[in-house]
């Protein structure tokens, strides 16, 4: 008698727990779709090295950067695949959107020999703030057949004209779109 | 006939006639003519002279002419011995206008076919016979008495240019008519060649042309430039060859040392030293200098007057004497043992001036030196002829760097040389050789073989041991085993290639865990805050938003 009662006291228990409303978890995607284009195999190729991310960043929940500079980790609001990955896949789709002298891949192929373009990218930030912005920021490499060819420090910082993080994503994806362009310049300016 | 005396007989009137015929007047005109022909060919012959030769060879009364630049200006009327007998005397007559020429620095030889150093001259007078040739030369007397030269001159007359007079007692000797070259190219001859009995030196004088007479200075120096020399010295061997005719003939050239300024042209007569050949000229030639004293203990066999002094392979002076007189004249029965070598420090050697005033820094410098640990030793200059020469240089300084004093010589310490320190090295080893134990040696040595003889056999049972686990069959089939399980290994790896199924299952699993992982954080980071969130409902806070620049309050 007296188990039965601990058994029925612990199922309420179970189902007043699950019965809690929590928020729901949103999911955010980075890169654009990209091009439906046949590849042209005789351009010079750029390649996006796996992007390196500072520690707080190597995490699948949007960052926010508080009024006092605190970073709140969001508990509701994650990315759909690991950061890293989809700036990579970001850049590479935005590169091959902007323009046709070159190809763009998101690993390094080994047997390249000649033209061969490398991009090291780390990123410091990328986040809203609670000020109306989002901000993206770090450094690059490019080499060209192994060799340096620039070295650049970059830091983003783009007005938030509409709350919540989905407006937030999109105005990063600019920024990514930016950096892009920048990267392309330079690698115009160079062949 | 009676009738012819009644005429009155005519009488003549003779008278005396004393006129001088007519006739005579031809033989007196012949007369005045005759003897003003005589006086005009007394009063207008030529000048006769006499001239003194060693010998009349080639020459011949009446028809040996006398001849200037080719021209013929007289003729031998005479040739007769002189009154010692020793020469002859040959008697011209010379065309009336040769009498101007005339004078006493006048030079008269006679040309005929010579082969001598300077070449073969007068060939022409195979044919035509010997001649004397005259050369009017400069001078205020009109003498009609000459002697002869016994050949021609070397340089011909009126020709500018200087002469300088060489004295020589060593080396070859060199020949009137020799080239006087300067860095190979010839600009003069040796005129004459004479010895000086009282002297016991050679004296030459030697023209030489301009416009290279200027370059002879007061700080030229002259040397034979004859033949091949032939030198072993210090230095090693050394083999000096000349030019191809001076090689035949020989001769002199002269320089300026690169050491030396050029100094000022010299006037004519100057007296210069030959010296034997161009290395004299920097080792024999005056430089100023200090002496010191060496006091070697080891032998000085090889080492000789003139050998070099050096500093670190500068040479910078020269070994004078080796003369044990030094110190022991004065005390017969001195303990030193070592011997006494005098050098000399010259300091135009190493580019100092050559004056006194150099000699007086060195020698107040050598204090210094000496202090600071500066000591001589001998080397050996060559292994061929086993020479000696006298090297400086700076060691430890020890009780001996001090200057010494021998026979008012300043002394420089010296060190024993490389040779002697290895001599005395190989006699330090072999005595150490001597003292050592040998036979306790050998018999150790002894015991050990016999101990080696022992691991030899051990060893020999270890060998054949091993062949038999080698020939086992077992053993032999390791490497075939060994063959096998590599395959399979490396089948096995192949299956894990990035290509394999295998690897993309993998690295697909590996993603799904990662996506877990990520997912599964926030309940660990919520559980971490709060560990009964799983049982009772917490308080959802919905996450601060991003304000929008629209939308801000």
């Amino acid at each position: 008698m007296k188990i039965n009662s601990l058994w029925a006291g612990f199922i309420v228990l179970i189902i007043t727990g699950c019965s809690s409303v929590t928020p729901q978890v949103n999911y955010y995607q980075l890169p654009p779709a990209p091009l439906t284009q046949q590849v042209d195999l005789t351009l010079p190729t750029l390649f996006v090295e796996r992007i390196q991310l500072v520690d707080f960043l190597q995490q699948p929940n949007l960052l926010l950067q508080r009024d006092n500079g605190q970073i709140y980790v969001t508990k509701y609001h994650v990315w759909a695949e690991s950061l890293d990955k989809a700036i990579a896949r970001s850049l590479v789709n935005t590169l091959n959107k902007q323009q046709t002298i070159f190809r763009t891949y998101a690993q390094l192929a080994k047997n390249c020999t000649k033209n061969c373009f490398e991009l090291r990218l780390l990123v410091e930030q990328f986040y809203p703030t609670e000020q109306s912005s989002v901000l993206f920021s770090g450094k690059y490499q490019l080499y060209r057949d192994q060799q340096l060819l620039v070295q650049q420090d970059f830091n983003f910082n783009q007005p938030l004209n509409n709350d919540g993080y989905r407006a937030a994503v999109t105005e990063l994806q600019k920024l990514t779109v930016k950096l892009a362009s920048q990267i392309k310049q330079q690698l115009t300016d160079s062949l | 006939m009676s009738s012819q005396s009644s005429f009155q007989q005519a009488k003549a009137d003779i008278s005396t006639h004393n006129r001088v015929s007519k006739v005579w007047l031809i033989p007196l005109v012949a007369l005045c003519i005759g003897i003003w022909m005589v006086a005009d060919n007394y009063y207008n012959r030529g000048p006769l002279i006499s001239i003194e030769f060693q010998n009349a060879e080639g020459l011949e009364a009446g028809k040996t002419r006398v001849k200037t630049l080719n021209v013929d200006i007289g003729v031998v009327q005479s040739v007769v011995l002189n009154a010692q007998r020793n020469g002859v005397i040959v008697t011209a007559r010379l065309n009336p206008q040769a009498r101007d020429l005339l004078n006493n620095n006048s030079l008269f030889w006679v040309v005929k076919p010579r082969i001598g150093s300077g070449g073969i001259s007068g060939l022409g007078t195979l044919m035509s016979g010997s001649y004397i040739e005259f050369v009017p030369g400069e001078g205020a007397e009109s003498p009609d008495e000459f002697v002869g030269l016994e050949q021609e001159p070397i340089t011909p007359i009126g020709v500018p240019g200087i002469r300088v007079s060489l004295e020589g007692n060593k080396g070859k000797s060199v020949s009137v008519g020799d080239p006087v070259t300067y860095r190979g190219f010839e600009v003069g001859r040796v005129e004459q060649s004479d010895f000086d009995v009282k002297k016991r030196i050679v004296h030459y004088q030697i023209f030489i042309r301009a416009p290279y007479s200027n370059l002879v200075t007061d700080n030229t120096y002259f040397w034979n430039s004859s033949g091949v020399s032939f030198e072993a010295s210090a230095q090693g061997i050394k083999v000096n060859l000349g030019s191809v005719e001076s090689l035949i003939s020989g001769g002199v050239t002269f320089d300026v040392p690169d050491d030396l300024p050029l100094g000022e042209p010299i006037e004519n007569a100057t007296i210069f030293n030959l010296y034997p050949d161009k290395d004299s000229v920097y080792e024999q030639r005056k430089y100023q200098f200090k002496e010191f004293v060496v006091l070697f203990k080891d032998s000085v066999r090889g080492l000789s007057p003139g050998a070099p002094i050096e500093y670190r392979g500068i040479r910078i002076g020269t070994v004078t004497d080796i003369s044990l007189s030094l110190i022991s004249n004065s005390d017969v029965e001195s303990s030193e043992r070592r011997i006494p070598v005098v050098i000399r420090i010259e300091p135009a050697r190493v580019g100092m001036n050559n004056d006194l005033a150099a000699v007086s820094a060195i020698a107040q410098q050598m204090d210094t030196w000496v202090a600071q640990g500066l000591k001589a030793t001998l080397k050996t200059g060559s292994l061929l002829t086993g020479s000696l020469f006298v090297d400086l240089d700076f060691y430890p300084v020890d009780q001996d760097s001090v200057i010494g004093l021998v026979s008012n010589k300043a002394v420089i310490p010296s060190v024993s040389g490389s040779l002697a320190q290895i001599e005395q090295k190989v006699f330090a080893i072999l005595d150490k050789f001597e003292q050592m134990p040998i036979d306790v040696t050998i018999d150790n040595i002894n015991q050990m073989l016999s101990s080696a003889n022992v691991t030899m056999g051990e060893l020999k049972k270890t060998v054949a041991g091993l062949n038999t686990l080698l020939t086992d069959k077992q053993t032999q089939a390791i490497p075939q085993q060994i063959n096998t399980t590599l395959s399979q290994l490396t089948k096995m790896m192949k299956s894990y290639d990035a290509k394999s199924p295998l690897y993309g299952e993998l690295d697909q699993t590996m993603n799904q865990l990662q996506l877990f992982l990520r997912e599964v954080r926030p309940l660990i980071k919520e559980l971490n805050n709060k560990p009964n969130a799983l049982i009772f409902e917490t308080q959802a806070d919905a996450d601060p938003q991003p304000k929008g620049l629209n939308n801000e309050d």
